[in-house]
């Protein structure tokens, strides 16, 4: 899949953050290419800089240094409204601890990114529907969180971050809360996902997960150490550029 | 707007879940709402009442009172120290719009037939009914032609009329005061009360049948004199004092044979002792609001803080600070309009149960309700902003972080 064009391309990036005194390196000059259709995971071990990485694949957090362009638009730089923008209508995240509101419906759940979106209330319906359906929670829409196991709540998670269409589907830990059948349940509905052409970042230490992408990043003490595409042998050492 | 609904409905959601703790400090501004239109209410129908007394007793009238005549060591039994000629040159002063010359007799006993009652009784002339804003119920009033003849003829207030002729019409009946007789000519409109005093519980005949009949003498007693406006009632009097020393001859070191008096002063004193109660309440109202305003940025802080991570979710969905921001001021404006209802509510109930209990007299305004409410409202979005302002700013990575 050489000429599908890039979602996501970091040059240099480096992120620091503030200790007390110090200042620790928490990704130390990044580059990567993320082509569409792509289903990329990030695997390493703990504080090797895999969390801070996908915020800022997320417009969560801003780079130090270096160049972060989303679909060809440069948002490194960008102020907050603008970011916060992006992410309900470029980006879908899926976290490990599902994040939904609790005194909300799965509809609801789902429904929020069109609403910060701007979609009118009567757009909104179809949409929201057809991400329920697209996660096999069709049929659960009017139920809360805490009336639906941990599986079925990641796969409102996912439904919400797809529901606004965005370029990119990011997911941090999505199956670190979950048992065996569940997380299967959901990497299903992921494979699915990705079978329909949308472009998938996952972090994660579980080779479970990392086995079903079609290419494989390593990373560790902020660097990128691997890279490699399913079925094809380890290649050591920083990625070359782009 | 698609937000702004959705942030009408997040903020109605909040405020149920913790319905109590939103009561709870609220009650502040319901207090400081209710409390200021209730001031309001009752201060103008104080303002009413005044304006109606002072319209009773007859707008910018100075009433000037002569004194019995010395005689030797002795005083008069019913000569007075004004004369004609006083009361002409009191006439001629220029911001004079009208004299009126008149003579009481108090608690005196007039009757009809077997009924009898005590009233006051004033001899007056025409100009009377101007000064005093007085009109005729039945029949008419005290004519110019009264006074000239010198006829024995009666006005009689309301009171008088009902305690002489009950159930019946007293025109051209006959009343009796001493041995003379006197024929009805009207009754008078209703004039109400001032202070204690029944206003209505009066008789009017012609100023000579007073001086000349029932207590003999010549000069009168009281002179009504009506200025042009309020600002020229100081200086007529001093005017006043100073005609009637000269043409009373009296020496520097003698005291004044007459006084003036101004009619609504002691109204005026009221109205001012109001106002500074309506001031004085209106910044105990305003407390109110502060302390009231300050328990919602209190609340609204707590808020913030159990939802941080609500917020860090909204955010991570496209939320944007504004919208974030937005949010909580709806929040913090619901419930403060909310209470500037029930504040409302409070208001006009309380104001009736004064009405009811006390027997005052309240004036509601539309308008007074306007502002208590907006006023409830601008507190919300002012001590509201702070909080809002702090949910903003979080950062998503942060608030996702939170428990």
């Amino acid at each position: 899949m050489p000429s599908s064009s890039p979602v996501i391309e970091l040059t240099d990036v480096t992120k620091s953050h503030r200790v007390g005194e110090l200042s620790v390196r928490a990704l130390d000059g990044v580059s990567l290419v993320v082509r569409e259709g792509e289903y990329v995971a990030v695997t390493g071990p703990s504080g090797s800089g895999k969390t801070t990485l996908l915020s800022i694949l997320g417009c969560l957090d801003r780079p130090s240094t270096g160049s972060y362009r989303l679909v060809g638009d440069e948002v490194a730089g960008l102020d907050e409204t603008v970011r916060a923008r992006l992410r309900g209508r470029r980006i879908g995240v899926v976290f490990q601890a599902y994040n939904l509101l609790p005194r909300s419906t799965a509809y609801e759940n789902v429904e929020l990114p069109l609403v910060y979106a701007g979609i009118s209330a009567r757009r909104r319906p179809p949409l929201v529907l057809a991400a329920l359906e697209q996660v096999g929670l069709g049929a659960r829409a009017r139920h809360r969180p805490g009336q639906m196991s941990g599986g079925e709540q990641q796969r409102v998670g996912i439904a919400r971050a797809l529901v606004a269409g965005p370029a990119l589907l990011l997911a941090d830990e999505l199956t670190g809360n979950l048992d065996s059948k569940s997380a299967g349940d959901v990497l299903a509905v992921l494979d699915q996902v990705h079978a329909e052409g949308t472009t998938i970042v996952v972090i994660t230490h579980s080779d479970d997960v990392a086995d079903r992408a079609s290419r494989r990043l390593r990373i560790s003490d902020g660097v990128l150490v691997g890279d490699q595409a399913r079925d094809q042998t380890l290649t050591s050492g920083p990625v070359a550029s782009p | 707007m698609t937000t702004l609904r959705e942030n009408l409905r997040i903020a109605l959601r909040a405020l149920h879940a913790n319905w109590f703790r939103g009561v709870l400090t609220a009650l502040g501004i319901v207090i400081g709402v209710g409390s200021v239109i209730t001031v309001n209410a009752v201060s103008a129908g104080a303002a009413k009442q005044v304006s109606e007394s002072i319209r009773r007793l007859g707008a910018n009238v100075v009433l000037v009172d002569g004194e019995f005549i010395n005689i030797g060591r002795g005083q008069s039994a019913t000569e007075r120290t004004i004369t004609a000629a006083d009361v002409s040159s009191i006439a001629a002063l220029p911001m004079v719009t009208a004299v009126a010359r008149s003579q009481d007799m108090e608690s005196l006993t007039v009757a009809a037939g077997r009924y009898r009652t005590t009233t006051y009784l004033l001899g007056i002339t025409p100009s009377y009914s101007g000064l005093y804003n007085q009109s005729a119920a039945e029949g008419r009033l005290i004519a110019g032609s009264d006074v000239a003849f010198g006829r024995s003829v009666m006005v009689l207030g309301l009171v008088a009329a009902d305690k002489l002729f009950p159930g019946q019409d007293p025109l051209g009946k006959v009343v009796r005061v001493g041995s003379h007789e006197f024929e009805v000519i009207g009754v008078q409109a209703k004039k109400g009360k001032n202070g204690g005093e029944n206003l209505d519980n009066r008789v009017f005949v012609p100023l000579p049948i007073v001086t000349g009949v029932l207590l003999g003498g010549a000069n009168t007693k009281s002179v009504a004199v009506q200025v042009r406006t309020e600002v020229d009632i100081g200086p007529v009097q001093d005017r006043i004092g100073a005609i009637l020393r000269r043409q009373h001859n009296l020496p520097a070191s003698y005291a004044d044979d007459f006084s003036t008096e101004d009619q609504a002063s002691t109204v005026k004193e009221a109205q001012q002792a109001t106002t500074t109660f309506q001031a004085l309440t209106f910044a105990l109202g305003g407390i109110s609001m502060l302390v009231g305003g300050i328990g919602i940025m209190n609340m609204m802080l707590v808020s913030v803080r159990e939802r941080t991570r609500e917020i860090g979710i909204r955010k991570s969905v496209g939320a944007t600070p504004g919208t974030v921001q937005a949010q909580f001021l709806m929040e913090a404006a619901v419930l403060t309009s909310l209470a500037g209802i029930a504040g409302v509510a409070a208001g006009l109930t309380a104001t009736r149960t004064i009405g009811a209990v006390l027997g005052w007299q309240t004036v509601v305004s539309a308008p007074s309700l306007a502002v208590a409410f907006l006023l409830a409202l601008a507190v919300g979005l002012f001590f509201g902003y702070y909080p809002a302002r702090r949910a903003a700013r979080l950062d998503p990575i942060v608030a996702l972080q939170t428990l």
